[in-house]
């Protein structure tokens, strides 16, 4: 009775293999193992939809299915719309920019601009589907059509833009590489980069930050110890342990953990007050699809124009009846502005009413880590800042 | 008929060796064609991304600083893969050396007649081995890191310890004294190899000595005598070794001179005398005393392969490659002309200094930040949470596997080595271990190699090993593809390399086993 | 056991204080520790030496664990997200159904295969003592001035009932707890913690942390007061169902849930799979009764004696029908349903089996119905897990947290184990193109570490794919996890094929056996029992290697804990804290897999011969 139930077995394995061997080809078109349905895109189109996948082998040929025209022919904006769901590529271990709540939500001003973007495409913030990307995974992710849009704290760069398959929309956040050290090691706000000379640097491996300061470095004829760590949590702990003299990165990353992490008997200095880099940070989607690409500026736009124009998630529907006219034909109340670009009317209503402006999304995920618009960067262009959006009209 | 039928072979379609020849080409056939259509969807999709895959980038800067190595500040991207090699295999022989020093003494607490070095043993193994390395070395990294401040002697604390001016101990990692080779180091070697010729003369007629005339040997002590004297006069004598520059120079020119053919057909001749020493040495073991055996299909199928194996080779050298020849000469070059600039009295910049070894005391820096001064043997913080990771968990292992071995000694041993009055200490070192280690010779390989592979998780703490810094290259120019068949060549040549060198120590105890 | 003698209850006391469980009988406490700590000058000074180290240790280990600076609401916070990671909430029915039914599993496998370890009373009582006599020392070395006195007072209750109850219960070294008793206590424990404990409990909503007195969540405490329940009620069910039912076929039943079992909760209770059923009952059933019955009609017959011949050039057609099908798939001129060319597939390699179940009507129909039941249940699962989900997840894969190193680990070892049995026969066969293949793949997988492969497969599978389709990552790691876990697999196989006997190989071809039915049936099984104890070494080991694709980005335990938790603007840089928690879960899993596989072995005898 034993040997049969072996036998059994080993014949049930012997067939388990055929289906790995064959299922690792086949199955894989959709999802292998435990994975949900990210790269899915065909849910209601496709020829046999009780099982999706099943049609992948047959259909590579004829090209019609879903995946494969997002990536070349454009239609991005359709196929969300009818796929009812935005597929938004962030960090997902980012923090103020997008990280995971103890309740399993994503945060983060990347993450509410994928929710703009979905409140717009769709009228229901909530329609998102957030993909966590690493950093060398991202923009593999907005060529292949993976991801609708990437919202991953992506610094806009000549090379970036002008590589195939992607563009980047207005900057959402403009960031700067700086260098933070210790006031006992007689840094001040007004230090310049050479005085590092001798320091123990440290910094992310394999990013942008590590190249800059490297470059620097050589520019200046300073000689440093670069340390690199894979994990930004080990640069700050190694910083607040005294392992690394300085650190650098985002100025982002800087004053957030400053504010949060500072020991009480350290005095960290940010520096120089003119950041060593220019870190625009922004959207990133397929190339030569400018009706998305439309739809995806103009969602960040509404953003900053409704705060220009101080319309707020509270006083909106005030404001649709109101007297400013751009924010009138902004949110949908006149004109034809957002049919034109194949949304509803209310597109921006919805943006602004679910998520809100950018002063609102700016305050609610950067302040609390100590990072505020006045004086910086950020500012309304009004107040000396760059945060300047085309007028709605 | 019957007995005709005996003789004559079976149909071709039934003869079980063709069948099962044909079976195996196929599958083969299947396999190749399956990995060559891979291959190929591969470059369709690259060049449709308009991706070429090169090693092009090697040449190109690099524009990384590492945190340690034998070069910090590689010029080229090439420069900086070579440094996290060179990282790896430092932190791996450490690694080796030191989990085995530990692992065995692990192992012999645990078989201590102390009821509590006993526990200790059993908790450090338990504990260790359950939980996974990568955790252990992040962990490792913030304990370290936990560690005191590193101050100045001119601050107010004074030099931090433990023993200041030996041994210190920081959140900036370890640092203790150093030796490391000096301008004289090659010259003393060639000294002492020169001087060692007849030392083994010698060794070898005291042995032979010792075998005519019985009595005590005294081989081991005058020849290890023997050899301390050559080496305290290969230290003081070696400049005289200059004189090798001019014929090492000669072997490179010589070497640079021959032609790419003449290369090409050397190659090839190795090839073919490769097979024809397999071919040769087939039969050779196909003869009895009888004469030779009858020679059964998959023996000619055999020998068939090496042929055409040797053709491939030659098809290689000739046809595909002919670029690996020049670079075969080019590099044999290089070398030589490398090993002559270690030899001669004038370097670049002055006279070579004759010590073949120095040492430094550690040191911390004077200045505005409290570093180590490179003086020292200084362990940064991502080495040591690696180390430290790595060795603690291999230890574990190597503790069980080295328990294992000592208790698979029979027990008879023991008691003899008891009954012949050897102490347990004795015993353990004279006859037990000994026989232990056989035993424990392949699982302890096993997990070198482990151990060798686990240094990629580097990564985690940001210590520059090859993997670390391929992955800060490729991030810059994509080239994924050709910095992952970088990575696993390493570690395939390393791999290969542990394996040689555990079959090789295998093959000699097993010599001695009766 | 015979020698032993009444002691003075101080003494016992004293013992247990020490913390020292000698498993003999006890003896007098100078003499103990006279004999094995004193005995020599080198013993006593390994004693010496071993207390200063341990006592270093253990203060350090605590002055790292209840540091001021160490936040350990950033973990009870967060114990969600470690487990589970993003799994919706509204839906975490699922996950307790799921641990339920592995619970129960785990009970019916325990009783079918009369797993019920009888622990004696004595030891129980002692480790109970030795447990508070570990909680006195902790916070007595305790480096901190805040550390709890509960753990104190916790420490010497349980010091006084270990002790108090050896002394009280006169022959407590030769009664012995049987299994369902120990359970019941300890489902009593369990109660008692959850209930009566006042553990406090954090509730996380809009960013901010409440922290609310009393016992732990009713949500979790009702949830876990159930899952004793079941637990209990499992294992009585079982003994009941055993009296009833031959062991033999709850055996067959436990082995068949435990490889269908996890898949089948992953994929159709966990991904909440919506099937469209008009699609469902007019194509899905259909085809898998056509294949599932006329397979096994098919397979009965070609299995009958004398139908060799056929058999296999039925296979062999059958089989170039199904390569066929995949080819013309690929030129985009045949459109078919995917598993219907892998049916087809599976039908060959089916029928070229055949003959080796030849012989009476039984065996063949056991073949049959196996192949019945093997078609079933593949298509099920296919449809369910190419059924769009329906769980309404922020950040996909549904699997995360503590669930990636479970799942993982278990579906590798399982893929992994028919291709490492294949390899293994390969590298052994006497068909030297095979061996050279298959020791090139294993040496080759086996010289590179896992982590370049899995940076392969993550960044460049996608790559091999002809266009139009694509792997998710979780499925790319599982791959490449599978391809190189195979190799090792191979090489712990073939330490058992090597071990078979010649003698074995000889009497199966004297018998005239086919190489194919000797191998199936004479040598993979004898060779499987004995590298079983390398097999769950394997299992541990890759459970504990699942860690690394932390690496590259797939939010396991790991990454959690190293950088969801850590980027929470509440717990900003809190790494340390949920880092020592999950080295407490990964030890916890290891060990007790460890553990248990060391209590089977024995009590099995496999692994020895």
């Amino acid at each position: 009775m034993r040997t049969s139930l072996l036998k059994l077995l080993s014949l049930l394995f012997a067939f388990a293999l055929v289906g790995a061997a064959c299922g690792s080809g086949s199955d894989n078109a959709s999802d292998d193992g435990g994975s949900d349905d990210s790269t899915q895109s065909d849910d209601g189109g496709s020829s046999d939809d009780g099982s999706s996948d099943d049609d992948s082998g047959d259909d590579d040929g004829s090209g019609d299915d879903g995946t494969v025209d997002l990536v070349q022919g454009g239609g991005t904006l359709a196929a969300v719309q009818a796929r009812g769901n935005l597929n938004c590529g962030v960090s997902g271990a980012a923090v103020a920019f997008s990280f995971v709540e103890a309740d399993g939500s994503v945060n983060g001003i990347d993450a509410d601009y994928c929710r703009a973007v979905a409140a717009a495409v769709l009228g229901d913030s909530e329609a998102v589907t957030f993909v966590n990307l690493t950093a060398a995974e991202r923009f593999t992710a907005v060529q292949s059509g993976e991801v609708d849009v990437l919202m991953r704290n992506s610094t806009w760069t000549q090379s970036r833009d002008t590589e195939v398959g992607m563009d980047f929309g207005p900057t959402t956040y403009y960031d700067g590489q700086q260098l933070m050290g210790l006031a006992s090691d007689g840094f001040s706000g007004s230090s310049e980069v050479s005085e590092i000379a001798g320091a123990t640097v440290c910094t992310n491996a394999g990013t942008t930050t590590e190249t800059n300061i490297s470059e620097l470095a050589g520019e200046l004829g300073i000689s440093i110890t670069l340390n690199t760590f894979e994990d930004y949590n080990q640069v700050v702990d190694a910083f607040i342990a005294g392992t690394c003299n300085v650190i650098t990165t985002d100025g982002s990353g800087l004053v957030g953990r400053k504010a949060q992490q500072e020991p009480e008997d350290q005095e960290w200095v940010i520096f120089p007050a003119t950041p060593i880099s220019k870190e625009p940070l922004g959207p990133v989607y397929g190339q030569n699809d400018s009706e998305w690409a439309d739809v995806v500026n103009w969602v960040v736009y509404a953003t900053i124009i409704a705060d220009e124009n101080g319309v707020t998630s509270s006083n909106v529907d005030a404001a649709l009846s109101g007297d400013n006219p751009e924010s009138v034909r902004l949110l949908g109340g006149e004109g034809e502005l957002q049919t034109k670009m194949g949304l509803s009317a209310d597109a921006f209503y919805n943006v602004i009413s679910q998520v809100g402006n950018y002063d609102e999304i700016f305050a609610k995920n950067l302040n609390p880590v100590g990072l505020v618009r006045e004086g910086s960067a950020n500012a309304r262009w009004t107040e000396g800042g760059l945060i300047y959006a085309p007028p709605a009209r | 008929m019957a007995l005709a039928n005996q003789h004559s072979r079976p149909p071709l379609w039934r003869d079980a060796a063709v069948i099962k020849w044909l079976v195996q080409i196929a599958v083969f056939v299947v396999v190749v064609g399956a990995l060559w259509f891979l291959a190929n969807v591969a470059g369709t999709n690259l060049a449709d991304k308009g991706f070429e895959v090169n090693y092009d980038f090697l040449e190109g800067p690099a524009n990384i600083q590492l945190g340690e190595g034998i070069d910090t500040v590689p010029d080229t991207a090439g420069r900086a893969v070579w440094s996290g090699m060179a990282n790896t295999l430092r932190i791996a022989g450490a690694g080796i050396l030191v989990s085995t020093i530990l692992g065995v003494l692990v192992g012999l607490a645990r078989l201590s007649s102390n009821w509590l070095a006993n526990k200790v043993g059993s908790v450090f193994v338990e504990t260790l081995r359950n939980i996974p390395v990568l955790v252990q070395i992040i962990l490792w990294f913030a304990i370290i890191s936990s560690l005191g401040a590193l101050t100045n002697a001119e601050s107010e604390a004074g030099e931090s310890g433990p023993i200041p001016g030996w041994l210190y101990i920081s959140q900036k990692g370890l640092s203790i004294p150093r030796i490391f080779y000096a301008d004289g180091f090659y010259q003393f070697m060639a000294l002492l190899l020169l001087l060692c010729i007849p030392i083994w003369f010698i060794n070898g007629s005291l042995k032979a000595k010792r075998d005519r005339e019985g009595g005590e040997s005294i081989a081991g002590r005058v020849t290890f005598g023997l050899f301390l004297l050559a080496a305290a006069v290969a230290w003081f004598a070696n400049p005289i070794m200059a004189f090798l520059e001019s014929p090492l120079y000669a072997i490179e020119d010589l070497w640079r001179s021959i032609p790419q053919a003449v290369m090409q057909i050397v190659l090839t001749a190795i090839a073919a005398g490769a097979a024809v020493d397999f071919i040769r040495r087939f039969l050779n073991s196909r003869r009895t005393p009888a004469g030779l055996a009858k020679l059964t299909d998959d023996d000619y199928f055999r020998m068939i392969f090496a042929a055409v194996g040797a053709m491939i080779a030659a098809l290689v050298v000739w046809v595909m490659w002919p670029g690996l020849s020049s670079w075969i000469i080019n590099s044999g070059g290089d070398f030589w002309g490398w090993f002559g600039d270690k030899f001669g009295t004038d370097v670049d910049g002055g006279t070579r200094g004759n010590r073949p070894l120095d040492a430094m005391k550690p040191a911390i820096n004077e200045g505005r930040f409290s570093n180590f001064a490179p003086t020292g043997l200084t362990m940064t913080i991502a080495f040591a949470s690696l180390f430290f990771g790595l060795v603690f968990y291999t230890a574990s292992f190597i503790a069980e596997i080295v328990r294992g071995g000592v208790l698979a000694v029979a027990k008879g041993q023991t008691e003899a080595a008891a009954a012949l009055g050897l102490s347990r200490s004795q015993a353990l070192r004279k006859v037990i271990l000994p026989q232990a280690f056989r035993i424990v010779m392949p699982p302890l390989g096993n997990q070198y190699l482990n151990l060798t592979k686990n240094t990629s998780l580097a990564i985690a703490v940001g210590y520059s090993d090859v993997v670390q810094v391929g992955q800060t290259v490729f991030n810059k120019n994509n080239q994924v593809l050709a910095v992952l068949s970088i990575w696993a060549a390493f570690y395939l040549v390393c791999s290969l390399t542990i394996s040689f060198v555990v079959n090789k120590i295998n093959a000699r105890l097993a010599i001695v086993e009766r | 056991m015979s020698d032993a003698i009444a002691l003075p209850p101080e003494t016992v006391e004293a013992l247990a204080t020490a913390n020292q469980a000698p498993d003999k009988p006890i003896k007098d406490p100078v003499q103990w520790a006279k004999e094995n700590l004193f005995s020599t000058v080198g013993n006593t000074i390994q004693t010496i030496l071993f207390t200063a180290l341990l006592v270093f240790i253990l203060r350090w280990l605590l002055g790292l664990i209840v540091s001021e600076e160490r936040d350990w609401t950033a973990v009870t916070t967060n114990i969600r997200l470690l487990f589970t990671y993003n799994y919706p909430g509204s839906q975490y029915g699922r996950i307790w159904f799921s641990f339920g039914a592995m619970l129960t599993t785990a009970m019916f496998t325990v009783v079918a295969f009369g797993l019920r370890p009888m622990v004696a009373l004595r030891k129980i009582l002692i480790n109970t003592a030795g447990l508070g006599a570990f909680l006195v020392l902790v916070s007595v070395l305790a480096p901190t001035e805040s550390f709890p006195l509960r753990i104190l007072l916790a420490g010497v209750v349980l010091v006084a009932i270990g002790a108090g109850l050896l002394v009280a219960i006169p022959n407590a070294h030769e009664r012995m707890v049987s299994f369902w008793q120990m359970l019941v206590g300890l489902a009593v424990i369990c109660l008692i913690a959850t209930w009566l404990v006042p553990w406090g409990n954090n509730t996380f909503a809009n960013g901010e942390v409440t922290q609310i007195a009393g016992t732990i969540k009713a949500s979790t405490k009702n949830w876990l007061t159930l899952m004793v329940g079941v637990t209990l009620a499992s294992f009585f069910a079982a003994r009941a169902l055993l009296a009833v039912v031959p062991d033999r076929v709850l055996k067959g039943i436990m082995l068949v849930w435990w490889l269908l079992g996890p898949a089948f909760l992953i994929f159709l209770v966990l991904r909440d799979p919506s099937f469209d059923w008009g699609y469902v009952l007019s194509v899905d059933i259909p085809i898998a009764l056509g294949f599932g019955l006329g397979g096994a009609a098919l397979l009965y017959f070609l299995s009958t004696p004398g139908n060799e011949s056929l058999a296999r050039t039925a296979g062999l057609v059958v089989l170039g029908i199904g390569v066929l099908t995949f080819v013309l798939a690929f030129r985009g001129d045949l459109s078919m349903l995917q598993k219907v060319r892998l049916s087809i597939l599976a039908l060959g390699f089916a029928a070229l089996l055949a003959p080796t179940f030849s012989g009476e009507s039984r065996v063949r129909m056991r073949f049959a119905l196996g192949w019945l039941g093997f078609i079933l249940i593949t298509h099920w699962l296919i449809t369910g897990i190419n059924t769009p989900s329906t769980l309404d997840i922020a950040a996909p894969p549904f699997l995360g947290g503590f669930m990636i190193p479970l799942t993982l680990g278990y579906y590798v070892m399982l893929a992994s184990f028919p291709m490492g049995i294949l390899m293994a026969l390969a590298r052994t066969s006497d068909m030297p193109l095979f061996r050279v293949m298959a020791t090139t793949y294993i040496e080759g997988v086996r010289g590179v570490p896992l982590i370049v492969i899995l940076f392969f497969f993550d960044n460049l599978l996608n790559l091999f794919l002809p266009s139009g389709m694509s792997i998710s990552k979780l499925g790319g790691i599982f791959v490449g996890y599978t391809l190189f876990s195979a190799a090792y697999m191979a090489e712990n196989i073939r330490g058992g094929l090597q071990a078979v006997r010649r003698g074995q190989f000889e009497a199966s071809d004297a018998l005239g056996l086919t190489t194919l039915q000797r191998t199936v049936f004479i040598i993979l099984p004898q060779a499987l029992r004995v590298s079983i104890p390398n097999l769950v070494g394997q299992a541990i080991a890759t459970f504990k290697e699942t860690s690394l694709v932390a690496i590259i980005g797939a939010f396991d335990l790991l990454n959690v804990a190293r950088n969801s938790i850590p980027n929470q603007p509440a717990f900003l840089g809190h790494a340390l804290a949920p880092l020592l928690f999950i080295s407490a879960v990964y030890w916890v899993v290891a060990y007790s897999m460890s553990r248990a596989s060391r209590s089977l072995e024995t009590k099995l005898g496999v692994g020895a011969r």
